[in-house]
């Protein structure tokens, strides 16, 4: 079976393009939605977002605190982990 | 209390510090969940062996990677975990707590108790995946590792550092081989790991509590994964248990390992595998079946003194179905070992226990651990032996034979009822020496084959007695020399009268 070679072409550039869009947005999780003071906090601690597009989810069970996906990559500041850690912490102890 | 208001204490300081550590970590979404596997989305840059974690703080080990998914095999319940839910990589890979206090207990293949008893508490952790040492640093099998079977001690010698296959069908008596090793090591300065397979929990029950009696326990660790447990968790059993055995071997010490059976360890992979959909090969096993079990056993060795000494010796038990030992998992793994015991389920039912086929089993490097007591008594009755086959055979065609022969057949007769057994029974070196020069001095001609028990009972329980000075000193000199020699002939003279 021959497959149009113009078919492929298009194919990968859309897989190019979909990845490229998929590393370039960053969502930002947070329990309440962020102000712009917030926003830019948060460029001037992590300086990547400034060539990306962020996107700003709310989600309660955070609690508190924030997560930064991008990619297949996720910076997790929330207090939700963090009493998690301490669970476990106290469950490895006893 | 204290360790919380510790905590507290800490988690103060650091939110008072002001400083949060914002780390990236690598993150993957499960797609599929399977038989004890899960299919992750996502973890671009996680590597192969590498553990996950998901929220619930179940973890699971990275064992396939794909184009744009990543397989692994959770540790623990895998039904706890949904389509949708996160895992992030911890750059680890997978280890196992490691220490002393391990001796005497019975552990799950991640090291958490399964006895009831305390958790074991260590900082030292092994991987359970280790290259084994190389060519450089072993040295070759030269001290022999009791059984204290006398079939085995005598034709199928094991040396410390070896590996020796047990092979047989169901019910002929492997198991019982490999505890019988175990129970013998009691006064052999050797920590023993017996390493259930996928066996009935009532089994491995029932072989601790045996253990436990004899008091072998103080010097064995029992690693299972039961038939109910994941099938992840018995695919890494044997590595596992030999995680552990490698930590006394650090230390210079002989360690015996009995995994039981390596059959079943193959079908919980062949399951794993083929749940990853890894394409199917012979008996539907993956193609790295091989390697499955040779990484495994390479890792049974005797390193030199020169960088530590000590060694794993490996007694691997591997069933096969109506003796067919070419089926796919024997060949491999007789391929692998240093010999094999085949158990016979014809002998086995005729009687002759331990059922060892003497003519098929070998031991490919063990002859050069034998200790000289056994040599020499062994070295006369392995002729015998062979000869009573191969004349065995002839003879039922004859009804007339000549004197010679008839002396043979007579020999062998008696020297195979002396290499018969009892359960849990293992001899000490002194006293197989002692039945075994009996024999092949043929003390026991004269007797009639079914009176060769009897007299063996009573010849071992007045060796115990009243022979316990040369017992004693064949056990420690391991040579028998002209003077103990004539002592036996009193002692064998007294007790056929």
């Amino acid at each position: 079976m021959v497959i149009d070679p113009q078919l492929k072409e298009d194919l990968k550039k859309y897989i190019e393009e979909r990845l490229q869009d998929s590393k370039k947005t960053v969502f930002v999780f947070s329990p309440y939605k962020l102000t712009e003071k917030d926003l830019s906090m948060l460029h001037t601690h992590f300086p990547f977002l400034d060539a990306s597009r962020v996107i700003n989810m709310i989600d309660k069970s955070l609690i508190a605190g924030i997560v930064v996906k991008f990619g297949t990559k996720m910076i997790d500041l929330s207090l939700r982990t963090e009493l998690q850690n301490l669970k476990q912490t106290i469950y490895a102890i006893t | 209390m204290q360790l919380l208001d510790q905590y507290i204490k800490e988690i103060e300081k650091e939110l008072t510090s002001g400083r949060i550590k914002a780390k990236a970590e690598e993150i993957g979404t499960v797609s599929q969940v399977k038989d004890g596997v899960v299919v992750l989305k996502g973890l671009d840059n996680a590597a192969f062996g590498e553990i996950l974690e998901f929220e619930s703080g179940v973890r699971a080990l990275v064992i396939d990677m794909l184009e744009d998914s990543v397989g692994a095999i959770v540790l623990g319940d895998y039904l706890k975990i949904g389509a949708g839910d996160t895992a992030k990589a911890t750059g680890v890979t997978l280890s196992v707590p490691v220490s002393d206090d391990i001796i005497g207990r019975v552990v799950n293949p991640l090291v958490d108790p399964i006895d009831g008893g305390e958790r074991i508490k260590t900082e030292k952790r092994n991987p359970i995946e280790k290259v084994a040492p190389g060519v450089i640093y072993r040295k070759s099998v030269s001290e022999p590792l009791q059984t204290g079977i006398k079939a085995i001690d005598a034709l199928i010698p094991i040396g410390r550092g070896q590996r020796e296959l047990i092979i047989g069908d169901r019910g002929t008596g492997k198991t019982t081989i490999g505890i019988d090793v175990i129970l013998n090591q009691k006064t052999e300065n050797v920590i023993c790991i017996y390493c259930a397979i996928a066996q009935k929990n009532s089994k491995v029950a029932a072989t601790v509590e045996l253990l436990r009696s004899h008091g072998a326990m103080d010097y064995t660790i029992v690693v299972s994964a039961s038939a109910s447990d994941p099938v992840t968790l018995q695919y890494l059993a044997p590595y596992s248990a030999t995680a552990i055995a490698e930590h006394f071997m650090e230390q210079g010490k002989d360690v015996l390992i009995v995994y039981d059976d390596l059959s079943k360890h193959a079908w919980a992979y062949r399951q794993i595998s083929l749940i990853l959909r890894r394409p199917a090969g012979r008996e539907a096993y993956p193609g790295d079946v091989f390697y499955l079990h040779s990484r495994l056993l390479e890792r049974a060795s005797r390193i030199d003194p020169k960088y530590g000494g000590g060694s794993i010796t490996a007694l691997p038990i591997i069933e096969t179905l109506e003796g067919d030992n070419s089926a796919y998992i024997p060949t491999n793994v007789i391929s692998i070992t240093d010999g094999q015991i085949f158990l016979d389920a014809d002998l086995f039912n005729s009687g002759m226990r331990p059922a060892v086929n003497v003519g098929a089993s070998v031991s490919r490097v063990g002859s050069s651990a034998q200790t000289k007591a056994i040599k020499q008594v062994a070295g006369k009755m392995k002729l015998d032996l062979a000869q009573y086959r191969e004349m065995a055979a002839f003879s039922q065609f004859e009804s007339d034979l000549d004197e010679e022969t008839k002396k043979f057949l007579n020999r062998g007769a008696r020297v195979s009822q002396i290499l018969k057994q009892g359960k849990n029974d293992p001899y000490s070196l002194a006293l197989q020496v002692s039945i075994m020069w009996a024999a092949s001095n043929g003390y026991l001609d004269s007797l009639d084959v079914s009176q060769v028990e009897h007299f063996e009972k009573r010849f071992i329980e007045d060796l115990k007695t009243r022979g316990k000075d040369l017992v004693g000193r064949i056990n420690k000199n391991k040579i028998l020399n002209k003077e103990d020699e004539e002592e036996l002939k009193k002692i064998v003279q007294d007790n056929l009268e």
